[in-house]
């Protein structure tokens, strides 16, 4: 848009306030996270004083064999919820933004429902449920457990694309003489590409990040990285944490840069 | 030959199409002309073979459409919108149309690569579509249909969204263009402008019908009906008195009894149910009485409308009824003596070969 970086002379935003309140905002969200990561290198066993520059922690998590476990759980988990609720959330984004049929306006309502209800709640229905039809507790059912709400954010964020696509694409496609099916794999699908990799990273990262739902869900030797930095943590919190953390840190920072490069490109 | 059979089509109670009839001749210009929710967009999009007719066939050379889909029509159409596909470039986008219908890819290389230099498009190959001018848009889309070398090109208000000056260009590149392709070309537009300077016939659409269709000079100078006549242009209407058949034509008693002559040949009906009609610019103001071969009425200059080029004088008659003539601007305005001012009584001519009789 041509207008809307411009800059006037009304000073809005420029003020000594606003300054100081985005400074006290920012300093409130990545002070903790920077006292993190120089905390991981501390040499001493204690989170609590500073006894010298040592790579240690990293030594000791590189040969945890547990820690490594979760990891690989994690991202099983991650990767297997992400392909399984990005295909189908598509398919329902799909459905509900393209066809008006009985129900569909329940039908989007209920996409809601995963992203409203506390995640208590459904964590106790999805092992209840479990329980109840005998299913073994373990990587599969995490993974079901998760798809139940990743499918809702996949949805949502397609659907939000498929608003902003314009159908007669779709007719101008079919007059050069594109069957159903050429429409959407050449003009709808690369269309609402950036949705579905928006959805699927989205899915990804709360499949990562989940802890209550998973604690609820998940058996014997499914132990994924948040749960397993919590049982860490019952033992006394050692710097071997911070080292772990501030991996993590260096993970997402280096994700969402390669997203941006994508995007650029895009 | 395209083929329209009692065309119509329901939109629930409304018929946006009813019972339409018309013919189209291989490689024609034709237009169909109408106001905003004639009908005219329904029926391109039934010849396209994106609505179904409720009722009625089409047939292209002969064979129905109704059972083909619009993706194996030989028609393809220019939108109104564009529609081009963003996340494809320039040649892609006039390549899809190929690609679906599996050609070479040697091929489909050379007929771009012609098509791009025939819409005046080479170097604009990689561009992607986001980044071209509305114009440049315009004839991608142009060149993204052409290139299939359809039986019929539709075009769906193509230049509704281009400014002035582009447009007038358009007009003359699209003429010459149908020329050169030999292409029927189906042209849907409100712009009166845009019909008569392009098309070979058109057709003037009113509620879902056709109501006069022809050349383009006969549908300016012959309306059949008031709609048309100020639909394309202006017109002036007087009212008859009595309407008598002479040698040359008819005679015609205006209401205060002011006589004119009208040299043409006209079908005689019942002069209550006829008006006069005359264009703006078939009348002209002047100091001195009529010409022998002209028709002359009193009046005075009530006031000008300035556009320019030209101005529109709106002229009371001593009947009290007003009629608009155009007056080219010849002089400078100003203080010239021999402009014609607000108030001045002059007579209005008009060449007895001029306008037109229509039905009330």
């Amino acid at each position: 848009m041509a207008g809307t970086d411009h800059q006037n002379d009304l000073a809005f935003g420029r003020g000594s306030w606003v300054r100081g309140i985005t400074w006290t905002g920012l300093i409130f969200l990545y002070f903790p996270i920077i006292v993190l990561i120089i905390y991981s290198f501390n040499d001493s066993r204690f989170t609590s004083h500073w006894g010298g520059f040592s790579l240690r922690w990293y030594e000791i998590m590189w040969k945890d064999t547990a820690l490594w476990s979760a990891i690989r759980n994690t991202l099983i988990i991650a990767v297997a919820n992400t392909v399984l609720s990005t295909f189908l959330g598509t398919l329902a984004a799909l459905a509900l933004s393209r066809y008006r049929y009985r129900f569909s306006g329940l039908y989007h309502k209920t996409l809601h429902m995963p992203i409203i209800i506390p995640d208590i709640v459904q964590a106790v229905s999805l092992l209840m449920l479990f329980v109840f039809f005998n299913f073994t507790l373990g990587l599969f059912s995490i993974i079901l457990a998760h798809a139940s709400f990743s499918i809702s954010f996949v949805a949502l964020v397609v659907m939000a694309r498929l608003a902003g696509f314009d159908h007669r694409l779709e007719e101008a496609a079919m007059d050069l003489g594109a069957n159903r099916w050429q429409v959407f794999l050449k003009v709808i699908l690369p269309n609402i590409f950036p949705g579905i990799l928006a959805g699927a990273l989205l899915a990804f990262t709360l499949s990562i990040d989940d802890f209550v739902i998973t604690f609820f869900t998940s058996g014997v030797g499914s132990t994924t990285l948040p749960l397993k930095i919590y049982s860490m943590i019952k033992f006394g919190i050692t710097p071997e944490i911070n080292a772990i953390s501030t991996m993590l840190v260096l993970f997402s920072i280096i994700a969402v840069s390669g997203i941006h490069l994508f995007e650029r490109k895009t | 030959m395209l083929e329209l059979r009692g065309l119509t089509k329901l939109y629930g109670d409304f018929s946006a199409v009813k019972d339409l009839n018309l013919t189209i001749q291989e490689n024609e210009f034709f237009c169909l002309l109408g106001p905003s929710g004639c009908g005219k967009t329904t029926t391109l999009r039934m010849i396209a073979g994106f609505e179904k007719p409720d009722e009625g066939n089409i047939f292209l050379n002969g064979s129905d459409l109704k059972d083909v889909p619009a993706h194996k029509r030989n028609i393809n159409t220019v939108f109104q919108s564009y529609a081009l596909f963003p996340h494809l470039n320039v040649f892609e986008n006039i390549a899809f149309g190929l690609r679906m219908s599996h050609v070479p890819e040697k091929e489909i290389q050379d007929r771009v690569e012609n098509m791009l230099k025939t819409v005046a498009l080479d170097g604009f190959a990689q561009r992607l579509p986001g980044k071209l001018s509305g114009g440049q848009q315009q004839r991608v889309t142009l060149a993204r249909a052409l290139v299939n070398e359809p039986k019929i090109l539709l075009l769906d208000e193509p230049l509704a969204a281009l400014d002035e000056k582009l447009r007038l260009q358009m007009q003359v590149e699209l003429a010459n263009l149908q020329r050169k392709v030999g292409i029927t070309f189906i042209f849907i537009t409100h712009n009166q402008e845009e019909a008569l300077t392009m098309a070979d016939r058109i057709a003037v659409m009113e509620n879902g019908n056709i109501i006069q269709i022809g050349l383009p000079d006969d549908i300016y100078l012959k309306p059949k009906s008031r709609f048309v006549a100020s639909f394309i242009g202006q017109m002036n209407f007087m009212k008859l008195d009595t309407l008598e058949t002479s040698d040359e034509g008819v005679q015609i008693t205006l209401p205060d009894g002011h006589v004119i002559r009208l040299d043409q040949s006209v079908p005689l009906a019942n002069p209550d149910e006829l008006r006069f009609g005359i264009r703006p610019e078939q009348l002209r103001m002047s100091r001195t009485a009529p010409l022998p071969s002209e028709n002359g009425l009193k009046g005075h200059i009530l006031n000008e409308v300035y556009y320019g080029d030209s101005s529109i004088f709106v002229v009371q008659l001593e009947n009290e009824s007003t009629v608009s003539v155009m007056h080219q601007n010849y002089l400078p305005s100003g203080n010239n003596p021999e402009s014609f001012i607000e108030g001045e009584d002059i007579f209005v001519c008009w060449s007895t070969r001029a306008g037109c009789l229509l039905p009330e």
